[in-house]
């Protein structure tokens, strides 16, 4: 147990890596690399590589935002699994992500009870 | 002046990033933002009904929940500043662009500031992470048909 | 930082190590359910729950082999389903399932509550995200 905490930290630690080059090197903006990590994610997910990783590393897959990529096409690929043609159209709205429900809920109920702190950014 | 030459002069007054510093900063606080939610990971397996394979989605609501408080209090910012992408990357950083759109923006109403503006920050990752799970599933599906791969 | 580590992790092995394949339940093949597995040497350390003809095998993979667990879990449940033709055999990789079935043998379970225990955990474990 206590190996999978060092693997969750390198290998997050790594995916975070990634982003700071496409940032630095690359010269995309924040946006730019969030989404195409997120891409990226979705295309390992179809790849079957994801999981993997996920079974490797725990939380070091599933916190970064790649692993948005990874649970949007995983919904997408089960429905496509099931229902063939019509189910890569209905797979759209099964796509689930706790993390895109939970930032709206939480965003709403921050949005409640904090006040702003100067200028966003 | 021409607007290549304007470039130019851009890229040779800009300052280069130090690469190096950057890069470690960002690994290890990524990386202890990943250890964290193994520890969110771990609670929920021992203490509550989710398996390894389960309990990401619980983990990466919690982990949005933390970003939720630390974006209220105005310190998720400062992580930022010093953490670059390793705060970025992230799912916290995701929850950190929607709440910090969403509190600015509370003064012009629920409907249409906090409404109107909570993917102002983060839509492109929903936008791309949607589109692109369609794309891959079309494809795969493709491959399948044809007999290029299997499920 | 690296020595307080390596001494730590260095002690919670050394602490697994007395009890690293445990069979609880009926122990009639107990040797031959512990040899079987040691035979496999991706299981770190593995957890056997037997009770009438099921048979819960609940594995730990060694870190570094843990990104092929599923392919892995499948390859022990083809092995234990041959070996125990007649035996209702439920391998899993998880780490959950591992660590219900040590509570059940820490606990000392019943054996009128094992056999539901037992089904609830194979359903857990078959749960998708």
């Amino acid at each position: 147990m206590v190996m999978t905490f060092i693997f969750a930290f390198i290998v997050g630690g790594i995916i975070c890596v990634i982003g700071q080059l496409l940032m630095d090197v690359g010269n995309l903006t924040p946006a730019h690399t969030l989404s195409t990590l997120v891409v990226v994610g979705a295309i390992l997910d179809g790849m079957g590589l994801y999981e993997p990783l996920i079974n490797f590393a725990g939380a070091g897959a599933t916190v970064p935002i790649t692993s948005f990529g990874n649970s949007l096409t995983h919904g997408a690929l089960a429905e496509a699994e099931k229902h063939g043609l019509v189910g890569v159209l209905t797979g759209m709205f099964e796509v689930t992500s706790s993390g895109i429900s939970a930032a709206i809920v939480f965003g709403f109920i921050g949005a409640l009870i904090f006040r702003p702190k100067g200028n966003i950014d | 002046m021409e607007k290549e030459q304007y470039q130019q002069l851009e890229q040779n007054v800009t300052p280069k990033p130090p690469y190096l510093k950057n890069v470690a900063k960002a690994f290890f606080v990524g990386g202890f933002i990943c250890a964290i939610g193994q520890a969110v990971s771990l609670f929920y397996i021992i203490f509550f009904n989710f398996t390894e394979a389960t309990a990401g989605n619980p983990t990466v609501a919690t982990v949005v929940f933390f970003s939720m408080i630390l974006t209220g209090l105005g310190l998720y910012k400062r992580i930022g500043q010093f953490a670059g992408a390793g705060s970025a990357v992230p799912v916290t950083g995701f929850g950190n662009a929607v709440v910090s759109a969403a509190i600015e923006h509370r003064s012009e109403g629920l409907v249409l500031g906090v409404g109107g503006n909570l993917f102002k920050l983060a839509g492109s990752v929903v936008l791309f992470g949607v589109v692109s799970a369609f794309f891959v599933a079309l494809i795969k599906y493709i491959l399948v048909t044809i007999g290029v791969v299997s499920w | 930082m690296t020595l307080p580590l390596l001494v730590v992790l260095s002690l919670l092995n050394g602490c697994a190590e007395k009890e690293k394949f445990i069979v609880y339940g009926s122990t009639q093949n107990e040797s031959e359910v512990e040899a079987l597995i040691k035979e496999e040497d991706y299981v770190d350390r593995s957890t056997v729950i037997q009770y009438d003809d099921s048979m819960l095998v609940a594995v730990q993979i060694k870190p570094l082999e843990k990104w092929k667990k599923t392919k892995l879990e499948k390859k022990l449940q083809k092995k234990f389903e041959k070996k125990y033709p007649n035996k209702d055999v439920f391998v899993s990789a998880d780490y959950k399932i591992f660590y219900e079935a040590n509570k059940i043998k820490k606990d000392q379970m019943e054996d009128t509550k094992l056999s539901d225990k037992i089904t609830e955990l194979k359903e857990l474990a078959k749960e998708e995200t």
